[in-house]
């Protein structure tokens, strides 16, 4: 009774309106409303393939030391420690060690940061071109060792991490392996996995943030009405009122979710006909893959509002999503980590990628939506503080900074 | 003597809503452009790598600083108070437009004199194309907030449009956020003008409103 009441109140607010409108930008901008016009087709032979990352030692080595080298000699490495650009710049003590990892790597001696190439030829850092190659007797172990020694002393996140090794190595995919990744699409995704996988890719940037705007505006309207004392007063607790509310926001988020991640996918159906398909595969990639983005979002927004009685809880998550998504630029192929916001998957057809993935994806999931109900907790807490009158947010630190300016200024007089 | 009370008048407007209402806000946004090294490289950028920066995390204050500037008189006994007052609630508008505007202006100008001194490429072009962003971010919200008297949904627009920007950029033709990463200076104008006329109907929005 209580939630129906809350869903439509949520349901019914200009927050709403705006946040099917963001839904309905995002995935008719992206293409993922439709996907008619991209049809996983059995690979013909002959055909191109297209080009995937793998892990080929003969092509990422002379590569990555060669770009090394470059790098070294500026004094210029490149890196996204956290997913934005930037250029570091190695200190003395730094660069020797640097030119250590080059010389181990070269065969070539360093001294005193430079590589000493034959005799007499001396090649300063800071002098352009290093003409030192790859000795022949480094294996790839100690290659990649001295990779992750070199990325440490950049900071992270540089060209030598060991996911951007990988960068180098670039090859065209293979009749055989097309028909491996076909394969594993239809046993593993029954296709429309694959299709809900890339719909949640986009869709997470939304609801990863709009939430909050929701959330914020549930729990700011009794203080705008000027009804907060009057629901104090009324019997349900705090617990069953905050989670009403909570769950009314998950469930306004949630619904149009699942009925565009049905419209995108159905528009496929047809095209597989005779194949077996997950007909829920919608379903479960929203519930498991976007919900816990919500939660947290929703969470976030109760919480701050709750507490501060401001929209600060905008501005929290904003700068945490606003991170979060550029740090997900270098993950697009669907690399996860443990405290992302917002997974990605931006590929139709990377499904080995996803399963290798997937403990980290799971994990992850299940972090956000523990620190979610960790944060609703806290939220009714606060509330029932609240309802106490033994907590008023902002209006007390407020009234605390208008006492002391007051008192400064009967001192001034 | 007319016009130095005038004056007064105007700087007394000024300073309440100067402590009251745009130090937090300005506080805010002060944190993002300090923050935005921190996340950023900003050395030695030529003018394509300055644009990044100042483009997608410095217009960000745009939205901080002009979207809430109708939001004091939603407190309906701030409202009470100003309605009580003979100087028209939209003189106290523009005031808090000029403020926040000359904040914008004042915050792109030092985060840019800062990237100077880090060895970046640094043009007026890309200043005024900065602070055209920003402008135009916040009044995009600010025209919401002017009709929809909701806070969250003004954020939101300023934001989906951020986000549009992000995913589509391209399509946006003279209406694109980041148009100077990619050397292309001429939108700016655009989006200056488009801001210009924005606030000037938000407020007359607001007038109207007022009036009723």
């Amino acid at each position: 009774m209580l939630l129906g009441k809350e869903i439509r109140k949520t349901v019914l607010s200009l927050t709403f309106v705006a946040f099917i409108i963001a839904l309905l930008v995002m995935t008719i901008s992206q293409d993922v409303l439709n996907f008619s016009d991209e049809v996983i087709v059995f690979p013909k032979q002959g055909a191109d393939y297209g080009i995937q990352q793998k892990e080929v030692p003969e092509l990422i080595m002379p590569a990555a030391f060669s770009s090394l080298c470059e790098e070294f000699a500026a004094n210029e490495y490149i890196a996204y420690p956290i997913g934005f650009y930037k250029s570091v710049k190695l200190n003395d003590t730094d660069r020797e060690k640097m030119a250590d990892i080059i010389s181990t790597l070269s065969g070539a001696e360093q001294e005193d940061g430079s590589i000493i190439i034959g005799k007499d030829d001396e090649v300063s850092e800071t002098k352009g071109d290093i003409e030192v190659t790859l000795s022949d007797d480094i294996s790839y172990e100690e290659f990649r060792a001295c990779m992750k020694q070199a990325d440490d002393l950049i900071g992270g996140g540089s060209n030598y991490s060991e996911n951007n090794l990988l960068n180098y190595s670039y090859v065209a995919v293979t009749y055989e392996e097309a028909i491996e990744n076909y394969n594993l699409i239809a046993s593993k995704d029954k296709f429309t996995g694959a299709y809900a996988r890339l719909f949640c890719d986009f869709v997470g940037i939304i609801l990863s943030i709009f939430p909050v705007f929701i959330a914020v505006t549930v729990c700011l309207k009794d203080r705008r009405a000027k009804m907060n004392e009057l629901i104090y007063a009324r019997k349900t607790s705090s617990f069953k009122l905050i989670l009403t509310r909570y769950f009314s926001v998950i469930i306004a988020a949630m619904l149009p979710t699942i009925i565009l991640a049905y419209i995108s996918n159905i528009s496929v159906w047809g095209q597989y006909s005779g194949m077996s398909l997950d007909y829920l595969a919608p379903l479960k990639y929203t519930i498991g893959w976007l919900m816990p983005s919500v939660m947290i979002s929703a969470a976030i927004g109760m919480f701050f509002t709750e507490l501060t009685g401001t929209p600060i809880a905008i501005a929290i998550q904003g700068l945490w999503w606003f991170i979060d998504i550029n740090v997900g630029v270098s993950k697009l192929r669907g690399v996860h980590t443990l405290f992302e916001l917002a997974p990605r998957h931006n590929a139709l057809r990377n499904t080995q990628t996803y399963l290798d993935e997937f403990n980290t994806l799971a994990a992850n999931r299940l972090i956000i939506v523990g620190a979610a109900l960790l944060l609703v907790i806290a939220t009714v807490i606060i509330y029932e503080q609240k309802r106490r009158g033994e907590l008023s947010g902002y209006e007390t630190i407020k009234t605390h900074i208008a006492g002391l300016a007051n008192r400064k200024s009967k001192s001034a007089a | 003597m007319k016009q130095s009370k005038h004056t007064l008048q105007v700087w007394q407007i000024a300073k309440v809503n100067l402590r009251h209402n745009f130090l937090p806000l300005l506080l805010l946004s002060v944190i993002i452009m300090m923050l935005t090294p921190a996340l950023f490289g900003i050395t030695h950028l030529d003018s394509k790598a300055t644009a990044v920066p100042l483009e997608m995390f410095l217009s960000i204050i745009g939205i901080i600083l002009l979207v809430p500037i109708f939001q004091p008189e939603h407190d309906d006994e701030i409202k009470d108070i100003i309605a009580s007052k003979y100087i028209d609630s939209t003189y106290i508008h523009l005031i808090r437009v000029v403020y926040s505007v000359v904040g914008i202006i004042v915050l792109v100008l030092i985060f840019s004199l800062f990237m100077l001194l880090r060895g970046c490429e640094i043009t007026m072009a890309l200043i005024c194309g900065t602070i055209a962003d920003a402008m135009f971010l916040g009044s995009m919200g600010l025209l919401a907030l002017a009709i929809t008297g909701n806070l969250p949904v003004s954020f939101m627009v300023s934001l989906l449009y951020y986000v549009i920007n992000i995913a589509m950029k391209s399509k946006l033709g003279n209406f694109n956020l980041f148009a100077m990463m990619d050397g292309n200076y001429k939108p700016n104008s655009y989006l200056f003008v488009a801001s210009i006329i924005f606030i000037t109907i938000s407020v007359s929005v607001k007038r109207g409103f007022a009036k009723k």
